[in-house]
């Protein structure tokens, strides 16, 4: 599964940094995340995954199929 | 006209002494009542009052509606000729422009570089306070990481800063026109010198002000005035929203001596706690104008009026958090809008959060045992309302945790 953003919802809050940085690695410049294999991960990280979602005050982030 | 209901009036106001010092009950009954309501205060023609999750979230995004060329309440709150504060007053598109050319200089990387320093002052600050056995957490402990976080970013020398939080505090609390009026001269003056003698210099100091005076605005760099207003909005953005925050966090352990307790246990909660005092004890509100008729929450809103969106009042609603009445540290879905929302969310988030964070965890390894030494003496008017004073009491030389209990 990945971790996907919706690009045009995103405001930048950096939650998913914060609770996700295995594959949210920083913040460019226009203040998106930067995602590691492209937001790909295993199921040992789904918790976190989940906790960025959960926490994006944009509801910018979904988990979706890879 | 799109909308169907009247909105009922209500009183509210930000400077109004006895609503200040209970502000969330005030929010709480607003949005019970009504979640967007008229208030015949502050403007002639008054202001719209905000106060549930989801219209909060509508207005904030809506930015072809709700205009932030007013960001203040009342509009001239700074004093004529001082209203423009970009990116703050500005909207989308020149708006993102601005923002882009900003942001790089607020990463979360970049911010990160500043860790020692934010700790360094924050140890300073204990030192001077941790023999007496009690102080005021605000002006002698929080007020002093926002403001010497601040003027080592912007290169502000040491002693301009007492004149500096005066300032800030006649703009921000006085709610006096004259006084604010006077005030933001000086801090106008005071940083249009500091750019003209950054100009002036071949290798002027590697500081805010500078990056900020060779940052390309759409491939050109800012005129003064533009760049003194963009430098106005940081550091008035900055100082009270962090220190006010900050302040509530230090009451709030004084008095909540699990929660301190289990912060002290937990170090590795804090970050997750910070964005839960952020959410509880969110301290600003912001002001829109409207463009045009509108609706939010199915109430009219005349063109040209202005509306004010209450974060504290949104990060509150029972609607959008269960439990929203409590602080609970380890909150895991917390979708919490104290940063504000939309294309106007805090540029200095990163900073924000450093600060905090480094705040409480300096703060619980020299002080873990302490409480309110008396009340406290009231909450702020205006735009950024946090506690005017955090009276605490500990063991002379802080102690070490559990050693009273």
């Amino acid at each position: 599964v990945k971790l996907v953003v919706d690009r045009s919802v995103c405001e930048g809050h950096a939650r998913c940094l914060m609770a996700f940085p295995e594959v949210v690695t920083d913040m460019d410049d226009l203040g998106q995340p930067v995602l590691e294999a492209d937001g790909e991960f295993g199921p040992e990280l789904t918790a976190h995954a989940q906790l960025a979602v959960d926490n994006c005050p944009e509801s910018a982030l979904s988990i979706e199929d890879a | 006209m799109s909308g169907q209901t009247k909105a009922p009036d209500t009183n509210f106001s930000i400077f109004d002494q006895e609503m200040a010092d209970k502000r969330p009950a005030v929010f709480d009954e607003l949005r019970g009542r009504c979640p967007v309501a008229h208030s015949d205060q502050i403007e002639d023609d008054g202001f719209w009052v905000v106060t549930s999750y989801t219209e909060t979230k509508s207005a904030a995004h809506d930015t072809s509606t709700f205009s932030s060329r007013y960001a203040t309440l009342p509009r001239d709150m700074f004093g004529e000729g001082h209203d423009h504060r970009p990116p703050l007053t500005l909207d989308p598109p020149i708006h993102q422009q601005f923002r882009r050319a900003l942001q790089p200089n607020f990463g979360p990387k970049v911010m990160q570089e500043w860790i020692p320093q934010i700790h360094e002052i924050a140890r300073a600050a204990i030192a001077n306070l941790i023999d007496k056995g009690s102080c005021d957490a605000r002006s002698e402990y929080a007020q002093r990481i926002s403001t010497g976080m601040m003027l080592a970013l912007f290169g502000v020398p040491d002693e301009i800063a007492p004149e500096f939080e005066h300032w800030l505090g006649e703009i921000v609390e006085s709610g006096d026109m004259a006084r604010a009026e006077i005030a933001s001269g000086a801090l106008y003056g005071y940083l249009g010198e500091a750019v003209t003698q950054r100009r002036s210099e071949s290798d002027p100091p590697d500081d805010m002000i500078t990056k900020l005076m060779n940052s390309e605005f759409d491939g050109a760099t800012l005129p003064d005035d533009e760049l003194v207003g963009t430098l106005v909005m940081i550091m008035l953005a900055a100082l009270e929203t962090v220190a006010s925050t900050l302040s509530s966090i230090l009451v709030h352990l004084a008095t909540n001596h699990a929660d301190r307790d289990r912060l002290i246990a937990e170090p590795e909660l804090v970050p997750t706690a910070v964005e839960e005092f952020v959410r509880y004890y969110s301290a600003v509100v912001s002001a829109r104008e409207a463009n045009h008729d509108a609706a939010l929450g199915g109430v009219d809103i005349p063109a040209d009026s202005m509306v004010l969106l209450c974060w504290n009042a949104a990060n509150r609603d029972p609607d959008a958090f269960p439990d929203a009445d409590k602080v609970i540290l380890d909150r895991t879905k917390n979708q919490h809008v104290g940063f504000g929302i939309g294309p106007h969310r805090c540029l200095g988030i990163h900073l924000a959060r450093l600060e905090l964070k480094v705040g409480v965890e300096e703060w619980l390894a020299a002080i873990p045992e302490f409480e309110l030494e008396s009340e406290v003496p009231g909450y702020q008017q205006g735009l950024v309302c946090g506690p005017k004073g955090a009276p605490v009491k500990f063991p002379k030389g802080g102690g070490v945790a559990g050693a009273a209990s």
